[in-house]
């Protein structure tokens, strides 16, 4: 398939030079409005289970870019999350903790505070921070090499006050 | 109990004690809704004194607003637990930013710890780096201390050894724990002991103490040490005991000895140079002056003159000169050791003076003496070959200068005229004792040029021998008996002389004529004539 819109980090362009007046920062709602339109949109096309899917993967996506260009390299696991945990919050994107770490296992648990994609908003019945969990999982992938299937157990539109994710390695 | 009540009391129960309220569930069993909020609210209860008692591992799947800051407090903890833990490991750029003052004192902890790690690692390495120093320090002490040829022995304040260097095996023969077990120190360096007893007798500054003494080595050889003790103290200046370096100083000693041995042969070559020079001419100044020299110059004695010459060596000009004098010294040296004897170097030669028992004159004696040194340059050097004149006798130092001239000249006279001997007595050389001071002078060639020139060149220039047959004429022979000794007929002879007569122009029946050409023909035996002169 000839691709238009394949993903390049230079897309994402010039923003000093782009926006002399208005700097690289934009309202929250701004960004939720552009992510649950396209999420209202996805689901109207494609139905709810294929938009999470898509949800997941360009969030997988994302976390692999956010790795090669933002991290870069990490020389160990705890110097990848100190580096991550600062990263996430120089571009306002959460608060990481980690909760568990199981490196023989392959399994983490993760904790996003003030997450960009969910915090503030109304409570729901179902987890709603899909992109969150494919980021996490490209964010693994990149850095370890190995694919990883996060799930969110913990959401603030379910009641919580931090978004919960549990990772575990895939076994090939 | 109306519901109202029982809610209350219920709701009492589930905040303030322990256990299920049971009694009253019973009675809201008509209340599903009502008991499902007590059984959430049991949850989150017992889920809450799970955290309370350090328990983060629950799962709470309760949602809501209560659980969600419950679970919010749960996932705080349990990242504060993987951050100490990463701190635990060594990582001490984590911070904690979730838990206001505690927050700010569990940071500032971090930093002091990580601070302190810091200077702990700097101490450590420092530490390190100290023990690399002292490491090598002590390689290089020991190395020197193993591979030196000085002895090193350390005893504490009671004087026991505390250490010796392994060297002690080289110097003396003995090994370092022989001699640390067995206590040798007094037995086998009682030297120690003296040097000890000075150091505890010294006051203030606890100056070094040298000796040097002579040492037996377990082998029995005799060698020469040089020990020097001093107090023993550590970086504080303290007394720790006493350090004794000791080695081998027998090579110094005979150089040392060598020397002295020299200067005592230059003072009295000197002092007989000045005595056979003349310049000691009062008798008693010059016993004097020897005395001052320790040299015991005895009123009657024999007065010889060894003469020296090389067969010849292999040795280059100043190699051949050193082992000359190498030889020169030993064998005056050898000379001064016999009984009442004095040697010293003169030119060509050694003099030699020795005492005798009184004034009478011993002939014999001195030439038994005479031989006998012949025989020990012999014995001692086979490549030198020595002849010895022997003066003739005069008291105590008169004309010791012409005695020991005439030695010389005896010599001179001896190697010329007595080719098979080796020892020649002035008194023995007859007229020669009167020839040779004149043989000495350029008018002796002169002298003999003129009275025996022409027959020279004739018997050089024919192959003749007419100087022998002149000699013998002269020697108060007849005719017929020189005839008969030299195998010739009475008229050869004749002829002969009246040849002589005729080259020379001069008639052998003058007296005069014939002492002239008598001594003449003496002088030609001592001195080298040349032909054209």
């Amino acid at each position: 398939m000839t691709r238009k819109y394949e993903f390049k980090w230079d897309i994402l362009g010039d923003v000093v030079e782009g926006r002399p007046n208005l700097g690289p920062m934009v309202h929250i709602e701004a960004y939720r409005l552009m992510q649950y339109c396209f999420r209202d949109i996805l689901e109207k096309n494609f139905g709810t289970e294929r938009a999470d899917q898509l949800f997941f993967e360009s969030g997988q996506l994302a976390g692999v870019q956010f790795y090669k260009n933002l991290i870069k390299e990490a020389s160990s696991f705890n110097d990848f999350i100190k580096t991550l945990q600062a990263t996430l919050v120089d571009k306002g994107i959460g608060i990481l903790r980690m909760e568990e770490v199981d490196l023989e296992k392959g399994k983490f648990v993760i904790s996003i505070f003030e997450d960009l994609d969910c915090s503030g908003l109304p409570e729901l019945d179902y987890e709603f921070c899909r992109y969150d969990e494919g980021f996490i999982a490209g964010l693994l992938e990149a850095f370890t090499g190995h694919r990883f299937h996060v799930k969110e157990i913990d959401c603030w539109c379910t009641g919580d006050r931090t978004c919960r994710f549990v990772a575990e390695i895939i076994n090939d | 109990m109306n519901q109202t009540e029982t809610i209350e009391l219920l709701l009492h129960d589930l905040l303030r004690k322990r256990g299920k309220p049971a009694f009253l569930i019973d009675e809201l069993n008509d209340h599903p809704v009502i008991l499902q909020l007590i059984e959430e609210l049991l949850t989150i209860r017992e889920f809450t004194y799970g955290i309370s008692n350090g328990d983060l591992s629950q799962n709470l799947s309760m949602k809501g607003y209560w659980a969600g800051a419950l679970k919010a407090l749960q996932s705080n903890l349990r990242h504060l637990t993987w951050q100490t833990s990463m701190i635990a490991s060594g990582d001490f750029n984590q911070r904690i930013d979730f838990m206001g003052d505690f927050s700010a004192s569990f940071n500032i902890m971090i930093q002091r710890l990580k601070q302190a790690e810091e200077n702990e690692k700097t101490y450590m390495s420092e530490i390190k780096k100290r023990e690399a120093q002292l490491r090598e320090s002590e390689q290089k002490y020991r190395l020197i201390a193993e591979n030196m040829d000085d002895m090193i022995v350390l005893m504490d304040d009671d004087r026991k050894v505390i250490y010796c260097s392994p060297s002690i095996e080289r110097l003396l023969g003995y090994t370092a724990a022989d001699f640390i077990e067995l206590s040798l120190t007094e037995q086998v360096l009682p030297f120690l002991g003296i040097q000890l007893g000075k150091m505890a007798g010294q006051e203030g500054g606890d100056p070094p103490v040298l000796m040097e003494v002579e040492q037996q080595r377990k082998d029995g050889e005799i060698i020469w040490l040089e020990s020097l003790m001093s107090t023993a103290k550590d970086e504080e200046g303290q007394n720790m005991g006493f350090l004794c370096v000791i080695r081998n100083i027998t090579q110094r000693k005979l150089a040392e000895n060598d020397l002295q041995q020299s200067y005592e042969r230059r003072i009295k070559n000197d002092f007989f140079m000045k005595l056979l020079n003349g310049d000691l001419e009062i008798e008693s100044d010059a016993y004097n002056h020897a005395y001052r020299l320790g040299i015991q110059l005895p009123n009657h004695f024999s007065l010889y003159f060894l003469s020296l010459n090389d067969n010849g060596s292999s040795l280059n000009e100043v190699n051949a000169l050193e082992q000359r004098q190498k030889n020169m010294d030993v064998l005056i040296d050898q000379l001064t050791n016999q009984e009442a004897t004095i040697a010293w170097e003169v030119p060509e030669g050694i003099g030699i003076l020795s005492a005798m028992c009184d004034s009478s004159y011993h002939k014999t004696k001195e030439i038994q003496l005479a031989e006998s040194y012949i025989d020990l340059v012999a014995l001692s050097f086979p490549g030198l070959q020595a002849h010895i004149g022997i003066a003739d006798y005069f008291e105590s130092l008169t004309h010791v200068a012409l005695r020991f001239k005439h030695a010389q000249s005896a010599v001179r006279i001896g190697k010329r005229i007595w080719m098979q001997q080796k020892v020649y007595h002035f008194d023995d050389c007859g007229v020669y004792q009167v020839l040779i001071p004149f043989a000495d002078s350029d008018e002796s060639e002169v002298f003999v040029k003129k009275a025996l020139g022409p027959l020279l060149e004739y018997d050089q220039k024919n192959q003749t021998e007419l100087v022998d047959t002149l000699e013998k004429i002269l020697s108060g022979l007849s005719l017929k008996e020189v005839g008969k000794q030299t195998f010739f007929h009475y008229k050869t002879i004749q002829n002969r002389k009246q040849r002589i007569e005729s080259i020379l122009n001069v008639s052998l029946d003058s007296a005069e004529v014939r002492m002239m050409l008598g001594t003449a023909i003496h002088l030609l035996k001592i001195i080298q004539v040349k032909t054209d002169l």
